[in-house]
């Protein structure tokens, strides 16, 4: 799992500037001092260029990357540093003191720095091994083992005032060979050999993302510890088996190796300057990964998208189901990986909810605004997917229902044809030769006339019943006239189910509302009469937070189904056409409800 | 004169019987469907079948398969197809499948006994009938009224019609008042302008003047 970040406040630009002040202060007291004069022009560089370069380039990361140690420990690294300057060609007592004997914190910070690269953090058991005899080798080739037997005019320091060493207890220079130069030197080429191999192994193992951020420090930090090792070496080799190696009597030799070790030292922070510059031109990519999602082809699979523009091509896109794993986009289980696995998992939520995953290379984890960005873009595409799906779905649902409501609204018109053919235009047809044969007889048989007008009026007073039954049936009158009570107190006297109408709300409602709840109670009546066999039914409508609820209890034989009807199924669509719902509980033996709940507003 | 009647709707099917015994027909037999007529007409052979169009079992057009099987099974006998509706295709399809005695009528007529009775005698003895309506519908559509007017003078369009209606000379004297002479002017005028074959006898002189008006 990704790691909790803390948010931690970006440092101002004025903690850079005071740094750099007081650094080019620092540099200028050592200068008037003359602390600087016996290494030449050039070496200033080296003796004080490492802080201007640590602490810029570290205030550069630290603002990048304010999750992450790297930036800080660079700028503690620049601010150390320039302890140990104390120390050359002084004449001050305290200042040589304090110089010899607080060298090792700043080489402390800097193998850490590098041992902890990019994570900011020691997460394996070798680099904290490696980091253990570091600082044992740096105790003991350093101030902090020998300074109380170390007097630099008697260690053939030709330049060196007497009585520089406040701490000096007693000048015993064999000691300091023994403990400085053979075993504190020999424990030093231990910790470079266990810190190169760390190095090494890592960017031999590591994936190319790890390699593309980690590489530009490690190189530069491996030349420092090879150098460093051959430094060592030969200070093994001199004071313990008397034998000088290489040029080691040619003063001209090591001063180049100083240089070298001061210029790898030089180097390591543009290592990490460059690492970050590369994760920004790739997370600059992802806004054409953007544009890339956006007209992503049917083929073409999002994982390869993000592993190119994560630049990781193990990295896979997991999706959630509903067991609680993850399966790929071809429905594959996708195992999400232990925190040592080397792998990591960046989860992509959207409105509190699990959306997808990206299993990735741990490396990443150092490039938070990269996965960052490229999850956004995963998320927004995922989200939108999943949008457009159930758009589509719910699209679907309405057009069936469209068509149902049409075929409905069609059934229903060729009925009321049906209606009028068979019943009122026959009985007008009727009408019409009845009136025909009268008229006929009118002057001839006035008696057999009037007895067929008799015939005629009785026809039309059916046609006349037919056609207020067919348009009461279509929309009834009472319902827009006197409303929905009305309108439902008509339908329970005409239900031949006896009815207990419970509350109906008095106040008018929307027309809209009002039919649909009266069709909802016609036809459940006219189910229970038709198919219930029940004893009673109750009727209750009430209108409750906005919605007019209608519930509709018969004591039948229950067995109703919404599926198999087709009048149930066409209220359903009905109900829902006005954006409210419908619901029928029908268990065998025990009776129907029918529930629907309308908005109102 | 014998008819057969098939309606399935038994009210206006009484009151139609009733009407035609009144008229002097001699109704042998009512029918419910197509079947039943077809069973009824090869049983006792009456002058005139008169059917309802809508009949079960799809209440389509089941009184025209059953008119057009009549035609075809009994050509002797005259068909009267009763419409509820205006269908001037049917009332064509009719007379052109059937070669005499055929006719087709709206039902909304039965408020004029005499023209439904004179209708039934009509068919009966071996003519065609097409409801006025028919007629006035393809004589007023726009296409047809164009390549009438400016050809025909009015009184011949009159002519035009009674003669699409299937009246005969003599039947169009009676209904426009008219002197059978000045009658046999206009039909041989009309025939002349419209360039129509002139036909010998009456049913062909309908069927021609109404595939004119309905091209």
């Amino acid at each position: 799992m990704m790691e909790a970040t803390t948010p931690r406040r970006s440092p101002k630009t004025w903690w850079l500037i005071g740094l750099l002040a007081f650094i080019v202060g620092w540099h200028m007291a050592l200068v008037q001092a003359g602390h600087l004069t016996y290494l030449g022009r050039v070496n200033w560089l080296e003796a004080v260029g490492p802080a201007y370069v640590f602490v810029v380039a570290g205030f550069l990361v630290w603002r990048q990357r304010q999750d992450n140690r790297t930036g800080r420990l660079m700028v503690a690294f620049g601010l150390l540093w320039l302890i140990p300057t104390l120390e050359m060609g002084s004449r001050v007592p305290l200042l040589w003191t304090i110089g010899a004997t607080l060298g090792w914190p700043a080489y402390t910070v800097l193998v850490y720095l590098v041992l902890a690269f990019p994570r900011g953090r020691l997460l394996t058991r070798p680099a904290r091994l490696t980091m253990a005899v570091v600082i044992t080798a740096l105790f003991l080739t350093s101030g902090p083992a020998f300074i109380y037997f170390y007097d630099p005019a008697v260690a053939g320091c030709v330049d060196c005032q007497p009585h520089l060493n406040l701490l000096l207890v007693h000048a015993r220079q064999h000691f300091i060979e023994v403990s400085n130069l053979q075993v504190g030197s020999a424990l030093t080429v231990a910790a470079a050999f266990l810190f190169i191999g760390i190095l090494g192994s890592r960017l031999v193992r590591a994936s190319w993302p790890q390699r593309r951020v980690a590489g530009p420090l490690f190189m530069p930090a491996i030349a420092w510890a090879l150098v460093v090792t051959y430094f060592n070496a030969a200070q093994v080799s001199f004071w313990t088996f008397h034998r000088p190696i290489w040029l080691s009597g040619n003063g001209t030799f090591i001063q180049i190796v100083q240089h070298l070790l001061a210029e790898a030292i030089l180097v390591m922070p543009l290592g990490v300057l460059f690492g970050l510059w590369q994760a920004g031109l790739r997370r600059a990519k992802v806004s054409g990964m953007v544009v890339e999602l956006g007209d992503l082809p049917e083929d073409s699979r999002l994982d390869d998208v993000v592993a190119r523009n994560l630049g990781d091509p193990t990295a896979r896109i997991g999706y959630p189901v509903t067991d609680g794993g993850f399966v790929t986009r071809d429905g594959a289980p996708l195992h999400l990986p232990s925190d040592e696995s080397g792998r990591a998992v960046t989860v992509l939520e959207s409105a509190g909810s699990t959306r997808a995953v990206i299993v990735h290379d741990a490396a990443l984890l150092a490039e938070p605004e990269l996965l960052a960005s490229v999850g956004a873009a995963v998320r927004l595409f995922v989200e939108n997917e999943r949008l457009q799906a159930e758009v589509r779905a719910k699209l679907e649902d309405v057009r069936a229902s469209r068509a149902r409501l049409v075929q409905a609204a069609d059934g229903e018109r060729r009925r009321v044809e049906r209606d009028l053919h068979d019943g009122a235009q026959q009985r007008l047809l009727a009408l019409g030769l009845a009136l025909g044969r009268a008229e006929r007889r009118i002057e001839t048989d006035t008696a057999a006339a009037r007895a067929i007008m008799v015939e005629a009026a009785a026809e039309l007073d059916g046609a006349l019943d037919e056609i207020r039954e067919l348009a009461r049936g279509i929309h009834p009158a009472i319902l827009q006239e006197q409303g929905l009570e009305a309108a439902l107190q008509m339908l329970a006297q005409r239900c031949s189910v006896p009815v207990a109408l419970d509350t109906v709300p008095g106040q008018r409602l929307s027309a809209l509302v009002e039919t649909t709840a009266y069709f909802v109670v016609s036809e459940a009546l006219t189910n229970v009469a038709k198919y219930a066999r029940a004893s009673g039914v109750r009727v209750r409508v009430e209108q409750r937070a906005g919605r007019l609820v209608v519930e509709v209890t018969d004591d039948g034989v229950g067995g109703a189904d919404a599926s198999n009807g087709s009048g149930l199924r066409g209220l359903e669509d009905r109900v829902a056409a006005v954006g409210g719902v419908m619901s029928v509980d029908s268990p065998d033996g025990a009776g129907t409800r029918l529930f629907a709940e309308l908005p109102c507003g | 004169m014998r008819v057969v009647v098939a309606d399935d709707h038994v009210l206006f099917r009484e009151g139609l019987v009733r009407v035609l015994a009144e008229g002097g027909f001699e109704v042998v037999g009512q029918a419910g469907d197509g079947h039943q007529l077809l069973d009824l007409v090869a049983e006792h052979h009456p002058d005139v079948a008169i059917v309802d169009i809508r009949m079960p079992p799809t209440f389509s057009t089941e009184g025209l398969v059953a008119a057009r099987e009549l035609g075809a099974q009994h050509p002797d006998v005259g068909v009267l197809v009763l419409s509820e509706y205006l269908e001037s295709h049917y009332a064509l399809s009719l007379v052109s499948d059937l070669p005499t005695g055929v006719g087709y009528l709206l039902k909304r007529r039965v408020t004029d006994l005499k023209q439904l009775l004179d209708a039934v005698r009509r068919v009966g003895a071996g003519e065609f009938v097409i409801d006025q309506s028919v007629v006035s519908e393809l004589v007023l559509k726009p296409s047809t009224s164009q390549r009438l007017v400016g050809v025909l003078t009015d009184r011949e369009r009159e002519v035009l019609a009674a003669m699409a209606e299937g009246r005969s000379n003599q039947g169009i004297c009676d209904r426009l008042f008219l002197t059978l002479k000045t009658v046999e002017t206009h039909v041989r005028s009309i025939f002349n302008k419209l360039d129509l074959a002139s036909a010998p006898d009456d049913n062909r002189r309908v069927l021609a003047v109404l595939i004119y008006l309905s091209s």
